[in-house]
C-alpha cells in the first residue's frame, strides 16, 4: 500500500465507522490539521452518505426535544450561536485565567485583547516575533501554553495546572503542518520535566513553526511505541501572532 | 420526509437563530437521526443523549453546512454517525452482545421495486455496493448500519481482523472506481 492509498483508506474507513478509538483521535487532528485529507474524507462523505437509506428510521421519545429546547433556553436565547460562542469565549478565557496564575493570565488576557481589540495594545507591548499558544480541550479548557520567540529562537511549553497524565500514561506533543505527509511529528515526551521542543523546532523554518497545529496526545508511558500519535488528542492549539 | 432543498432553507434559517425553523427541521428529521444513533449505540439512554447533542450542534453549526459538499440529511447523519461512533469506541463496556437479526442484511438491500422510487444518487451507489462479492457486501453494510469495528466486524464473521482490513480496503476502492464511471 502506497503512503495515498493509506490515507485514502484511512478516510474512507472513518467515514464508513470502523476505526478504533485512537485512530479516530488521529484522523480529528488531521481533519484540524490536513486540508487535503479533509477534502479526501469529504469526497468519502459524500459517496457514502446515502447509505443511510438502509437505517430504518425510529421515532425518538418526546423528552428528548424537550431537553433540547430546555438546553438551548439555558443558554442566551436572543442572538443564538454568536452570543453563546463569545459567552463561551469569555468563561474560556476567565478559566484560563483562575487557572494559570498571575503570568499566564496576564499573557492570556494580553492574547484575549490581541484577539478582540488589538488597537487597544500600546505599540511598545507589541514584540516583534513573539507567539503563543493555548492547547486547550474541545470543551475550552487550557491544559498547555506554548510561547515562541523566532528572534532569539527560543520555545517553550509548560502545562496549566498540574500538567499530570493520566496514571500510567504519558502526555506527548505533536506539531502537524500540511507538508508532513507522513503526519503529526513528535516534540517529545512530558515526564518530571517538560519537553526541550526548541531542540526540534530550531530546525525548522519560521512558515512551518507559524502555521503548524500544535496537539499533546495520551501516551503509553515513556511515550508513543509507533513514532505517531496513538491515544486520544485531548489538547490542540495553533500559534496566535503577537506582533499583528 | 421534507425535500433537500426544504432541508436547505430550514437550515438557512436555523443558522439565523430561528427557532420554529429548528423545530420544524427537527420533526423532519428526528426518526432518521434516532434510527441511526440508536442502531450503533442500540441503548436508548445513550441514544437519547447523543441525539440531543447532535441537534445543539447542528443549531450551533447550521452555517457551516455546504450544499456543495453534501446534501442536507447526509450532512446531518454524518454529524449524527460520527459522535455515536466516537462514544461507542470509547465505552469498553458497550459490547457487541448477540444479535442474530443483524445478520440479515439482504432486507437491509432496498428491493429493486422499492430502489426505482430512490433517487439517482443512491440507486448507483447501491448498484455499486451489489458488484461486490455477496460477503463483502454483507460487510460494508453491516459496518455502516452498526457502526461496528474490524474487530466486531472479524468476531461477527468469523475472520481474521487483517482479513476484515484487507477486505474493507478493496471494498471501498471498488466503491469509488465504480462510482467514478
Amino acid at each position: 500500500m502506497t503512503v495515498n492509498e493509506d490515507r485514502e483508506a484511512l478516510a474512507a474507513e472513518y467515514v464508513l465507522g470502523t476505526l478504533d478509538a485512537d485512530e479516530i483521535a488521529r484522523v480529528q487532528l488531521m481533519l484540524e490539521t490536513d486540508p487535503p485529507f479533509a477534502t479526501l474524507v469529504h469526497a468519502w462523505e459524500k459517496k457514502l452518505g446515502e447509505l443511510h437509506h438502509i437505517v430504518e428510521p425510529v421515532e425518538p421519545p418526546a423528552h428528548v426535544w424537550r431537553r433540547i429546547v430546555a438546553r438551548l433556553d439555558g443558554t442566551p436565547a436572543e442572538g443564538g450561536a454568536e452570543i453563546v460562542d463569545l459567552t463561551k469565549r469569555l468563561r474560556r478565557w476567565r478559566s484560563v485565567a483562575m487557572l494559570s496564575g498571575a503570568l499566564a493570565a496576564s499573557l492570556l488576557l494580553f492574547v484575549a485583547v490581541k484577539e478582540t481589540a488589538p488597537h487597544l495594545l500600546p505599540a511598545p507591548l507589541r514584540p516583534a516575533e513573539r507567539f503563543v499558544a493555548v492547547l486547550q480541550e474541545g470543551n475550552g479548557s487550557p491544559g498547555f501554553v506554548m510561547t515562541v520567540d523566532l528572534r532569539s529562537k527560543s520555545f517553550s511549553v509548560r502545562p496549566v495546572g498540574s500538567g499530570a497524565a493520566p496514571a500510567g500514561r504519558s502526555y506527548q506533543m505533536w506539531f502537524v503542518h500540511p507538508t508532513f505527509a507522513g503526519g503529526p511529528r513528535s516534540l517529545g515526551v512530558f515526564t518530571d520535566r517538560v519537553p526541550d521542543i526548541a531542540a526540534t523546532l530550531a530546525q525548522y523554518p519560521p512558515e512551518i513553526v507559524n502555521n503548524a497545529t500544535y496537539a499533546v496526545s495520551i501516551e503509553p508511558l515513556g511515550g508513543s511505541p509507533t513514532g505517531s500519535p496513538t491515544g486520544p488528542v485531548p489538547y490542540h492549539g495553533k500559534l496566535i501572532d503577537l506582533d499583528r | 420526509m421534507s425535500t433537500p432543498a426544504e432541508l436547505v432553507q430550514l437550515l438557512n434559517a436555523v443558522s439565523r437563530g430561528d427557532r420554529v425553523a429548528f423545530e420544524q427541521l427537527y420533526t423532519a428529521t428526528r426518526a432518521k437521526l434516532y434510527g441511526v444513533v440508536l442502531r450503533i449505540l442500540r441503548r436508548h439512554d445513550l441514544a437519547d443523549e447523543v441525539i440531543q447533542e447532535v441537534y445543539l450542534k447542528i443549531w450551533s453549526g447550521a452555517g457551516q453546512f455546504n450544499p456543495g459538499l453534501a446534501s442536507p440529511i447526509t450532512w446531518m447523519v454524518t454529524i449524527a454517525r460520527n459522535r455515536a461512533i466516537d462514544l461507542v469506541r470509547k465505552r469498553a463496556e458497550v459490547s457487541i452482545e448477540e444479535e442474530p437479526e443483524a445478520m440479515d442484511v439482504a432486507a437491509d438491500l432496498p428491493n429493486p421495486l422499492a430502489r426505482r422510487e430512490l433517487a439517482e444518487e443512491v440507486r448507483r451507489l447501491m448498484g455499486c455496493i451489489e458488484r461486490l462479492e455477496p460477503e463483502r457486501q454483507s460487510l460494508v453494510l453491516l459496518a455502516y448500519r452498526n457502526g461496528w469495528s474490524r474487530e466486531q466486524l472479524a468476531a461477527k464473521l468469523g475472520k481474521p481482523v487483517n482479513t476484515i482490513k484487507t477486505w474493507l480496503r478493496r471494498s471501498l476502492l471498488e466503491i469509488r472506481e465504480c462510482l467514478g464511471s
